[in-house]
């Protein structure tokens, strides 16, 4: 392989809409599942990745390049990753969430996880069902039982009259 | 995907909810709820417990996610300090009733919970000895669930002798509970015996953090271990507001980071990876001649914080033992009035490539009028950059050892003033510190060189 020759070596990512995108695989590794792949031995030509579409990877890809350039420096890490999600729209942070699940890499998983768990901290069930687009399937009996059984969690919650 | 696998047993109907709801799908704005199960619980493992729990009743989809995070931080400190405060001395039912409402909180929510496993466990309160088997079933409970980080943080209040002890019996049950996943262990106001820090260093094979503070009942602990069968990862130990504590053993080669105050004895051998150190030395030549020692067999050792114990006689510190890497230095001091602060600077000398020195020294009357100490012969000091001076009253002592630093430390940039000492015991009288504060400013800004930044706190 390449690493042979001393230059570093670059791996062809392809995406499931049949994008490619080279990265480095210094950066790359950071994805326990491509790590997985070269080490295996599987890398040598265009790495398959059929759960990601060429959009999130494109963004994924810049994660990598950015984190791996930094070095071990958790507080500027941090800040790197506080930078890149903060002007992520919540789809984005979807496809985001799935894609790291899926390339098995915990730093970003964790960062794009907390950042959406921020954004239902404190509020009320009728805000976070409004901000995510999730409907409400239960009938007024069934939801006001829900809420009985779980009225412990509701101390210091600003009520919201449109839960 | 996985979407169904999460199984609703509340008793809200549960089966309905299967039948009813699982088999559909979420409509297309609903991205959220068309995660899998997997990351939803991923996702709430980053919020409290009751934030997670509260997510229930968003809709069906989320009934059970919360049960199956791998984080329980059941901490509500913050409830227990309120009433404390609101009812300082007329508190006790108060307190006690809300004890009560902590533990069935607590049990209510281990009832409900599926985690097969857990990452992290933190218990959070004020509770004691009264409330041990409940507390000792929540250890077992973590325990059987294999937990990565356990901590165990029950502040103490006002009931001396009361602390909850980590049961013995835990330990003699390894065939039961298995000691082996745990990463990190915190105990806070918890009596943990000598014993039992042995067992977990025996046992847990994966041990990398050791946290005990206020715990009455150690007194001889050895933190050793590393050779042959039994290889220790440990990095991170802290054994700290130990007040039985007599001696203390650390001896364990992956420790990067050791937190310990102990009065008495301490030996501290292969650490050959310690890069940071918080200790107590008692303020004596020998003492001192024998810490240094230690940790010149400490090769990465970086940064040193040491509080300096004052004993009934002083003596001059001797010359000490190099530290070849430390570049930070930290001294607490209660200088007596007797003394002068010059002595420091053998410390300094100690450390060749030194960067930052911070000294918090305490307040004392001095009955003595200072003598005047020659410091000429002392070696300049050629890495230090910065040095930080709590504790400054203005006194011709003080000037004298900042005369001393600004002198012989040829390329310091930044002179840092603190007119007060940040540790409440060594803190002076107020009145003797707000004219300290004038008297000091006056003084410094006249003596400090243009080209080194001066700054008061």
């Amino acid at each position: 392989m390449a690493a042979e020759t001393g230059t570093p070596t670059t791996l062809t990512l392809k995406s499931n809409d049949d994008e490619l995108f080279s990265v480095a695989e210094s950066a790359a590794i950071l994805s326990v599942t491509i790590r997985n792949m070269v080490e295996d031995g599987c890398a040598g030509g265009v790495i398959p990745l059929d759960n990601v579409d060429g959009k999130t990877l494109a963004s994924v890809i810049t994660y990598m390049n950015g984190i791996s350039a930094i070095p071990a420096d958790e507080e500027k890490k941090k800040s790197y990753r506080d930078k890149f999600l903060s002007d992520k729209d919540f789809e984005t942070l979807a496809d985001m969430v799935l894609a790291a699940n899926y390339l098995n890499m915990s730093c970003l998983m964790d960062a794009v996880s907390a950042k959406i768990a921020q954004v239902m901290e404190k509020k009320s069930v009728g805000w976070v069902r409004r901000k995510f687009g999730i409907e409400n399937d239960y009938t007024p009996e069934e939801e006001a039982a829900v809420k009985e059984e779980h009225k412990w969690t509701f101390e210091g919650v600003e009520t919201d009259d449109d839960n | 995907m996985s979407r169904k696998r999460v199984r609703t047993d509340s008793n809200l109907q549960a089966k309905e909810f299967d039948k009813k709801r699982y088999t559909g799908y979420y409509k297309d704005d609903d991205r959220i709820s068309r995660l899998p199960d997997d990351i939803l619980v991923h996702i709430l493992s980053f919020l409290s417990v009751e934030e997670g729990a509260r997510t229930s009743v968003l809709s069906s989809r989320w009934i059970n996610l919360w049960k199956y995070s791998t984080c329980l931080n059941l901490d509500r400190y913050t409830d227990f300090k309120k009433i404390r405060r609101k009812h300082p001395t007329t508190g006790d039912m108060l307190v006690d009733n809300e004890r009560r409402n902590y533990v069935t909180w607590v049990n209510r929510i281990l009832r409900s919970h599926k985690a097969p496993t857990l990452k992290q466990f933190r218990i959070s309160f004020g509770l004691n000895r009264k409330h041990r088997k409940s507390i000792t079933r929540w250890l077992e409970f973590a325990l059987s669930r294999q937990v990565q980080r356990l901590e165990l943080d029950l502040i103490y209040y006002n009931e001396p002798l009361m602390y909850y002890r980590f049961p013995d019996e835990l330990l003699s049950h390894t065939f039961i509970i298995n000691f082996k996943s745990l990463r990190e262990l915190i105990f806070s106001h918890v009596d943990v015996s000598d014993g039992a820090i042995e067992f977990f260093l025996r046992n847990c094979p994966l041990l990398e953090k050791l946290i005990v503070c206020h715990s009455t009942e150690l007194s001889n602990p050895r933190v050793c271990g590393g050779g042959g069968s039994s290889p220790l990862v440990l990095k991170h130990l802290e054994i700290v507001f130990c007040n039985g504590l007599k001696s203390l053993k650390v001896s364990a080669p992956s420790l990067t980071y050791v937190k310990a105050a102990t009065y008495e004895e301490l030996f501290i051998e292969n650490m050959p990876k310690l890069v940071e150190l918080h200790i107590n030395c008692i303020d004596n030549d020998v003492a001192l001649r024998r810490l240094f020692t230690a940790l010149s067999r400490c090769p990465q050792l970086e940064t040193l914080s040491l509080m300096l114990l004052s004993q009934e006689e002083t003596n001059e510190i001797c010359k000490l033992p190099q530290l070849p890497k430390l570049k930070k230095l930290e001294i607490q001091y209660a200088a007596r009035d007797f003394e002068t602060l010059i002595r420091l600077a053998r410390l300094i000398s100690a450390c060749p490539v030194l960067e930052e020195f911070v000294v918090e020294c305490g307040w004392a009357y001095l009955r003595k009028k200072h003598t005047k100490v020659d410091y000429a012969a002392i070696t300049p000091h050629h890495y230090l950059k910065v040095v930080k001076f709590c504790g400054y009253y203005g006194r011709p002592r003080d000037l004298e050892f900042v005369n001393y630093i600004w002198e012989k430390c040829v390329v310091l940039e930044k002179l840092i003033i603190g007119p007060t000492c940040a540790l409440e015991i060594f803190k002076g009288p107020r009145d003797v510190e707000q004219t300290a504060i004038k008297k000091g400013k006056r003084q410094l800004e006249a003596l400090v060189p243009r080209h080194i930044e001066l700054v008061y706190l």
